[in-house]
């Protein structure tokens, strides 16, 4: 052992995470190296010291001040748009819906480059592997196939995750369209102008879906993004971001 | 000299006490996150009461005391606003941990000049009992608000905190061996800052004889 193989392997030896073999080795170098002796040496010292540090007592304001603005962010929420604190209730979930259509994506592709054929070349067993999103479906789907294969898996993600926005981009239109009174004419006309081109793009993503025999995930993702980018839309809308 | 040197009694490393002792996790969290979820204010209080030492001393030694009482105030604000997104993937404490170093670390950067010298550890709350040289331990602070703010993060969550690389890494954001690499530079520019303050405990220090 040398001297920069000590530097490198101290700080694990002195916190007890070097294996027998190597704190054999480096002790022996230790027995034979001064500068590396101290070294260590002023390392557990520190080490030791430092783990010694008093711990630290917040002021008795702390917990006040923490109440007061608490209770400031409340009155702020109670004065904010029905549309934001729905939004805030949602988003968790619009994150989880991408999150699994992102997976599912990821699975269709790796079958797409190790497959092709339109079959994997070994059905996996997916038994024990429930998703969370099942989970969350109250265990709607217990009777779920045992010989699902990542294909049939990520399709039916796919198709969780698309219903998951239409129904959500609907939900948050009923909102705007509540919101709307508040709105200038011309407010107005832009949302509606803006939400008829989101359907005429959407429209023609889901006609190039049904004609794709190739199931390319590309072309899903880009849909998914479009939805993500009504979602956008419709708070920033909601928020008077117009 | 080469017979006395393998006769020199081999440094022993023994971990401290309170390294060990220490949990990130406790049993009880589950039914604190509820009540916390539902807004009882005695569950708030009870969970401040848990964490506020961890989260108060760890803020104080990455920004500084001027700081500390306004990010600590930030980080349960944030705590108490965000627990209901808690999905229970890490333990309450690696997020509450999380939390507090994400906003000391940013606070930070926003505002790199924190307070130093004599007239900020002289706001740092006093020990109820100082198990080292009180000395030292004035010295190992100054020594730690000079050192960068990411190495001052990982040397108070492992060292302070006595939390695992494991539990640094994931509170950080970072691969385990990144956090063991930080620690070690860390430690070493602390030895670098303490130079001759390191007062030198000679009883574990044993010089070759006659020489």
């Amino acid at each position: 052992m040398r001297c920069r193989d000590v530097v490198r392997l101290a700080s694990d030896y002195i916190d007890g995470d070097l294996d027998d073999r190597r704190s054999s080795a480096l002790r022996g170098h230790l027995r034979t190296c001064g500068s590396c002796e101290r070294a260590v040496a002023d390392a557990a010292r520190i080490r030791d010291a430092v783990s010694e540090l008093a711990p630290l007592d917040p002021p008795p304001s702390l917990w006040a001040g923490i109440e007061q603005q608490l209770a400031r962010a409340e009155i702020e929420d109670a004065r904010r748009p029905r549309l934001w604190l729905w939004w805030q209730a949602v988003r968790p979930h619009l994150l989880y819906a991408g999150l699994a259509a992102a997976a599912a994506v990821a699975i269709a592709a790796w079958w797409a480059d190790h497959g092709g054929d339109g079959r994997p070349a070994s059905p996996v067993r997916v038994t024990d592997q429930r998703t969370e999103l099942d989970a969350e479906r109250g265990g709607a789907e217990d009777s779920e196939p045992v010989d699902e294969s990542h294909v049939e898996r990520a399709m039916r993600e796919l198709r969780h995750a698309d219903a998951t926005y239409l129904a959500q981009i609907a939900e948050l239109r009923a909102l705007a369209s509540q919101e709307r009174d508040l709105w200038s004419s011309e407010q107005a006309t832009a949302f509606d102008k803006r939400i008829a081109e989101f359907d005429r793009v959407t429209l023609e993503h889901r006609k190039r879906l049904a004609h794709d025999e190739s199931g390319h995930p590309g072309t899903r993702d880009r849909l998914f993004a479009l939805y993500q980018a009504e979602i956008a839309f419709l708070v920033d809308a909601a928020l008077g971001e117009l | 000299l080469d017979i006395v040197a393998t006769t020199k009694k081999p440094m022993t490393i023994v971990r401290p006490a309170s390294r060990r002792a220490r949990s990130i996790e406790d049993e009880d969290d589950g039914e604190l996150i509820d009540a916390c979820r539902r807004g009882e204010r005695r569950a708030m209080e009870a969970l401040y009461h848990r964490y506020k030492r961890r989260v108060f001393g760890l803020v104080t030694r990455i920004v500084g005391s001027s700081d500390s009482e306004e990010v600590a105030q930030e980080v349960f604000v944030r705590i108490y606003r965000g627990i209901s997104r808690f999905r229970g993937d890490s333990a309450l404490g690696t997020w509450i941990y999380r939390l507090a170093v994400n906003a000391a670390l940013s606070h930070v950067t926003r505002r790199p000049r924190i307070a130093d010298g004599e007239e900020a550890l002289s706001r740092v709350a006093a020990p109820e009992a100082a198990p080292i040289d009180p000395g030292l331990s004035a010295r190992l602070e100054r020594a730690l608000l000079q050192l960068p703010a990411g190495y001052r993060a990982v040397l108070v969550l492992h060292d302070v905190n006595g939390l695992s690389h494991e539990e640094c890494a994931e509170i950080l954001g970072c691969r385990v061996g990144t956090s063991k690499s930080q620690l070690h530079k860390a430690r070493a520019r602390m030895r670098d800052l303490l130079g001759p303050d390191l007062a030198p405990d000679d009883a574990d220090r044993v010089e070759p004889e006659g020489v």
